[in-house]
């Protein structure tokens, strides 16, 4: 239905059609009170539409107040506003309509009241019984006259009876005379009347009356004639026993009669109206109350109407209103031209049309905000050095994923928490606190711009790890919030100095190699040659010193051929024979050549399935040996020094191995061999897979620095920390795939 | 305790309701001795309608107010399946008023145009009962198949005041005299 339409046969056409039957109503009640006896058929139809109008508009009243009512409830957007309109509009109708009622109430009884004079109802019965006596008067002559011809009529023959009475009604003018018998029955009938064949006499109420005197006489209205004279007289003629009857009807002059009719009908019409003047009363003010309720009816619902009307663009407002403090832009409000609030709507519509331009703007800017940072996230996220962004209180505002891998923390965990906090919270960072603060402080404080950019190197242990850290500060530029900001770019260059480390030892131990390897062998042969040549030309004391002279050189150079064989083995450059080999097999093969060993250490196995890794299976064996034969001597040595204290010390070795996944994703194997000996000494540890680094008496200290050599060799890791109780613990780490 | 079936007790109510507006115009007015005579041409009928008049009736009528009676004769016909119809024979009408100059009650019959005075209301009243001999019109031609009857009934109003919406009415039954509908089958 087109809203036109719709507007129409839901809002108009009630109004209308109510409006109509209220006219309608009113034109009938208007006409029935003013001339009532003509408008039976208006009188018919009067109660029904009034009440049908009633009932419409009671209806009508209702439904808009509850309707209001359930809008309240719900708390919609100017349902209380409406409501309160409603109420006020109502009540400044009523108001006024009651008033007047209740005046027009007591007016009507007033004057209808007014209208029923105790003086005029005096006069009218004193004129009715004027009115009485004069024709009463008429009356006793009609007697006269009647009792003169009863006695006439006893000197007359019964047989003349008849023409004697003709005779008589002529003469005294009468209506009609007639002699009745002892019997009541009519034995003469005289009248002037010829077409009266069968008169109809109060013949009861005449000898009624006779009965206690001889004669009586009365008013006696006939039909549409008027009034007439009735007398009668008993008569006894010729001194019979037997008394007759006779009566006649006498007529009263045209005046007489007319005047007595007009008293007659004025008396009655007074006293119809005087007897039913409450009635009047109760018709006219149910009539008029009538017309206040419908009136007042239809003020309400054209109240109740206005109101909804009048603050509909006011609950459009507010309506439109929510729904923009709600997030809805888009909400527009219908402008009309005639109406006041249009400039309202205009307005509103142009706000939520510049909110909404603002919005977007607000959103494209943040989006790209978005990128940026997501691009800078990323930037940062890929860059192998480590960045930590401080704010104006050194407080922590970023740290990329380099940062949280290298210090091995989150950025959530101190996000927007002091440098301090995180330093004092994180193992192994005070160091570095300690080291970047005074640049820090130094580059807040300073104005020279040299101080703002500054660059250190820190040595930190973390992990039980030796990190050698190349740290730069920088001042950054003001930030949106005016705020100074500071960036420190880490970069760990462990494991550039342990390659050039290792570069370093390689050359050294290939030099030594060719160098000194070379010489030793010749220097052996000579020193074995002159002990031969030489011992049995010389006399016992001679050949012993030369012997022991000769052996002390061989003894030193197999010793320096040993070392020199050590480092060449250091030195050899990788050259990797991988296969697929069941790594715990392996395992379990070099620990079952320990099993009888120096330190008597039970050497346990904890070995996690069978997992095949791709490695040099030679080398790995070698790793295996250098770390349980490391294991042993060091728990050895131990048993050595502890014999002297404690007999009751037993060696463990514990193997174990698992393959776990790794923080990116991936899977690793992991190889750990813990044992219960002395432990490592702490400022050994950070260097301990160094070459020449160790505290054992026996060896060359090429073990471990091997077995990193060897693990780096299979893109794998190894760390070395001392277990919480006893002993130390070695973990190696292998890419699994 | 006893408790009606509930179909019976709505056929009870049901028939309360029936007899409830039967009850309510008993005393008012009542046909006595009717009967009904000749045939379909001419219908006789000989009756007597007693009216009670309240004491509102004849206190108005003293006071001035025309009570206006009404005597309606339909020819009505049994329906087994639908209501009954019926068809409006004759009406006999009657005024009576009191004359307070005379101290008369005068009563006149408008089908007739009949006048007749009384000197007592007692016998106004019997002679407004009366209906003797009161013929019908030839009906022959409406009668066809089925169960036909005359029905009576009978009304005494005040004459109208002139008062808007007729609110006598609306106040008290003593206003308005009325009688059941009273049928008697033909024969």
């Amino acid at each position: 239905m087109a809203p036109s339409l719709r507007t129409f046969f839901l809002q108009i056409f009630p109004v209308l059609i109510t409006f109509l039957l209220l006219v309608a109503s009113f034109v009938m009640l208007g006409i029935s009170t003013k001339n009532p006896n003509q408008s039976s058929t208006i009188n018919t139809w009067l109660i029904p539409l009034n009440i049908s109008v009633l009932v419409i508009l009671s209806s009508l009243i209702i439904y808009n107040v509850l309707k209001a009512l359930k809008h309240l409830r719900s708390k919609r957007a100017g349902s209380r506003f409406t409501l309160r309109l409603m109420y006020a509009f109502s009540l400044l109708t009523v108001l006024p309509v009651l008033v007047v009622s209740y005046f027009s109430m007591n007016f009507i009884g007033d004057r209808i009241d007014n209208w029923f004079d105790v003086k005029i109802e005096g006069a009218l019965d004193d004129s009715l019984e004027l009115a009485r006596n004069s024709l009463e008067v008429r009356m006793r002559q009609h007697l006269f006259n009647l009792e003169r011809v009863g006695n006439a009529l006893s000197r007359v023959d019964q047989l003349d009876y008849s023409s004697f009475i003709d005779q008589q009604t002529k003469t005294l003018g009468a209506y009609e005379i007639v002699l009745f018998g002892s019997n009541q029955r009519v034995l003469v009938y005289s009248s002037e009347e010829a077409g009266t064949l069968l008169p109809r006499f109060p013949t009861e109420s005449i000898i009624r009356k006779l009965s206690t005197r001889d004669y009586m006489y009365q008013l006696e209205p006939v039909g549409e004639d008027g009034l007439f004279s009735r007398v009668a007289i008993s008569i006894s003629p010729n001194n019979n026993r037997n008394k007759l009857i006779l009566t006649a009807l006498f007529s009263f002059s045209d005046k007489e009669r007319i005047l007595a009719d007009n008293v007659q009908d004025t008396y009655t019409q007074y006293q119809e109206i005087s007897y039913q003047k409450d009635l009047i009363k109760k018709g006219f003010r149910i009539t008029l109350l009538l017309i206040m309720l419908l009136s007042m009816l239809f003020s309400i619902w054209a109240a109740f109407i206005y109101s909804i009307r009048l603050t509909k663009p006011v609950r459009n407002l507010l309506e439109a209103t929510q729904a923009v403090a709600s997030g809805d832009l888009q909400k527009k409000l219908e402008v009309d031209k005639n109406d006041d609030f249009s400039l309202l709507a205009r307005s509103f519509n142009l706000m939520t049309a510049r909110l909404s331009n603002a919005q977007e703007e607000s959103a494209a800017s943040q989006l790209q905000v978005q990128r940026q940072h997501d691009y800078l996230t990323t930037v940062l996220g890929s860059l192998t050095s480590a960045v930590i962004t401080l704010n104006n209180d050194f407080a922590i505002r970023r740290i990329n994923t380099a940062a949280e891998k290298l210090f091995d923390i989150t950025l959530l965990d101190f996000k927007g928490k002091s440098l301090k906090k995180m330093a004092s919270q994180t193992e192994g960072l005070l160091p570095f606190y300690g080291a970047v603060m005074p640049y820090l402080l130094k580059s807040a404080k300073s104005d020279n711009e040299s101080d703002k950019d500054w660059q250190i190197e820190i040595t930190l242990i973390l992990e039980h790890v030796k990190h050698n850290l190349v740290c730069r500060g920088l001042v950054l530029p003001e930030l949106i919030d005016g705020e100074l900001g500071y960036v420190l770019v880490i970069d760990d260059i462990s494991e550039m100095i342990q390659a050039e480390h290792d570069a370093a030892w390689g050359e050294v131990a290939r030099r030594l190699a060719h160098e000194i390897k070379n010489p030793l062998t010749p220097i052996r042969l000579s020193a074995e040659r002159l002990q031969h040549r030489l011992k049995p030309k010389l006399d016992g004391e001679s050949a012993e010193l030369l012997e022991r002279m000769s052996n002390t050189i061989v003894h030193q150079v197999d010793s320096m051929k040993n070392m020199v064989d050590a480092f060449s083995e250091y030195a050899r450059t990788p050259d990797l024979t991988l296969s697929n080999i069941n790594i715990n097999g392996l395992i379990r093969e070099v620990v079952e050549l320990y099993r009888i060993n120096q330190a008597n250490a039970e050497i346990t196995l904890n070995l996690d399935g069978s997992p095949i890794l791709n490695i040099d299976g030679d080398r790995i064996r070698q790793l295996m040996v250098n770390l349980i034969k490391n294991a042993l001597d060091a728990m050895y040595e131990n048993n050595q020094s502890d014999d002297n204290t404690n007999h009751n010390n037993s060696s463990v070795l514990t193997i174990c191995s698992v393959v776990e996944p790794t923080p990116e994703g991936g899977k690793q194997y992991k190889l750990t061999l813990s044992d219960n000996g002395p432990g490592i000494d702490k400022e050994l540890l950070p260097n301990l897979f160094e070459p020449y680094k160790t505290t054992k008496t026996k060896g060359g200290g090429l073990g471990l620095a091997i077995v990193k050599r060897i693990v780096e060799e299979h893109d794998g890791r190894v760390l070395a920390k001392n277990n919480k109780d006893q002993g130390a613990s070695i973990h190696v780490y292998l890419p699994y795939e | 305790m006893f408790r009606f079936p509930k179909k019976i007790s709505t056929q009870l109510i049901l028939v309360y309701l029936l007899f409830l507006p039967m009850q309510a115009h008993a005393e008012n007015i009542d046909f006595k001795d009717f009967k009904l005579m000749g045939n379909p041409d001419k219908f006789e009928i000989n009756t007597r309608v007693e009216f009670v008049l309240t004491d509102y009736l004849r206190s108005a009528l003293q006071n001035g107010v025309t009570l206006e009676a009404r005597v309606q004769f339909r020819l009505g016909k049994h329906n087994s399946w639908w209501f009954n119809s019926d068809t409006p024979l004759l009406t006999v009408t009657y005024q009576l008023k009191y004359h307070a100059l005379s101290r008369h009650y005068l009563l006149s019959r408008n089908d007739t145009n009949e006048h007749w005075n009384f000197s007592t209301l007692p016998s106004a009243v019997r002679k407004l009962s009366e209906l003797r001999k009161y013929s019908l019109p030839d009906i022959s031609a409406s009668l066809g198949d089925g169960e036909y009857y005359i029905l009576a009934a009978a009304d005494m109003v005040p004459s109208s005041l002139g008062l808007p919406l007729r609110i006598q009415s609306i106040f008290s039954d003593q206003y308005t005299l009325s009688s059941e509908g009273v049928l008697w089958p033909l024969p």
